[in-house]
């Protein structure tokens, strides 16, 4: 799955959930978070912004969506700019959850090969069925 | 008047509240800032922050009070710290409040 398409994708109002594992002070730590799509000011662009899910920790601004991360930023209160790379292959990736427009899409890879072959099982099953009927109904 | 001595005989609950005159994106700016003094958790040494007096832009702890400013650091939502340094020939007034145990002292720069 490119996270990079999947984070453009998204419009007004949806956000994409996770967890996302990075050190900090020397340890391996897990923290959910939440990118969220809001439009600027005047209403011409998208911009997206990424906060804990518990919101207590702040906020960043999403400077770019490229192949492998989201570049972040942002101000303390004189003005002076962090930054931070929020990389894909440290976010967990059964943990995705995207929400457009109030429903929710799980998007993690795992779940995506449980629902194919279940997909695959039950398509056989209704061929399976589909050939019972036909071989059950008379000929007239 | 040496504003050293000044920030480091602050108690848990004063403040001092000044002016700041600083560069913002190319442009001179003012801001009104308040420095606090706590106790930290053991409430055995006092820490000063510094935060803007209407409050909406966060604030940061102060590391140490230096003889020509205080050096303040705060850190992201990832843990990442950044600095500043508010220098005290910045604070722009002839005189500044010090709120100390709620009572308000002028004290002339």
């Amino acid at each position: 799955m490119q996270l990079r398409s999947l984070f453009n994708s998204l419009k007004d109002g949806d956000s994409i959930s996770f967890t996302y594992r990075f050190k900090e002070y020397g340890q391996l730590k897990e923290r959910d978070l939440i990118v969220e799509a809001d439009t600027n000011y005047k209403g011409d662009r998208l911009i997206l912004s990424i906060k804990t899910k518990t919101g207590f920790l702040g906020s960043m601004n999403i400077d770019k969506v490229t192949p492998s991360r989201l570049k972040a930023y942002d101000y303390n209160m004189m003005s002076v700019r962090s930054t931070y790379d929020f990389i894909f292959k440290d976010m967990v990736m059964e943990s995705i959850v995207v929400n457009r427009k109030g429903v929710l899409e799980e998007t993690s890879s795992l779940d995506f090969k449980v629902l194919s072959e279940l997909k695959e099982y039950v398509d056989e099953y209704q061929s399976l069925l589909h050939q019972d009927t036909q071989a059950d109904v008379p000929e007239c | 008047m040496k504003l050293k001595p000044l920030f480091d005989s602050l108690k848990d609950g004063d403040s001092i509240a000044f002016t700041y005159q600083f560069e913002e994106f190319g442009q001179i700016k003012e801001r009104d800032l308040i420095v606090e003094a706590h106790g930290n958790y053991k409430r055995d040494e006092v820490i000063l922050s510094v935060e803007s007096k209407i409050g909406l832009f966060g604030s940061m702890n102060v590391d140490k009070v230096t003889p020509t400013g205080l050096k303040a650091y705060s850190y992201n939502m990832m843990s990442v710290r950044n600095t500043y340094d508010f220098i005290f020939k910045n604070i722009i007034q002839e005189s500044i409040i010090v709120n100390r145990a709620g009572v308000l002292e002028e004290t002339s720069l």
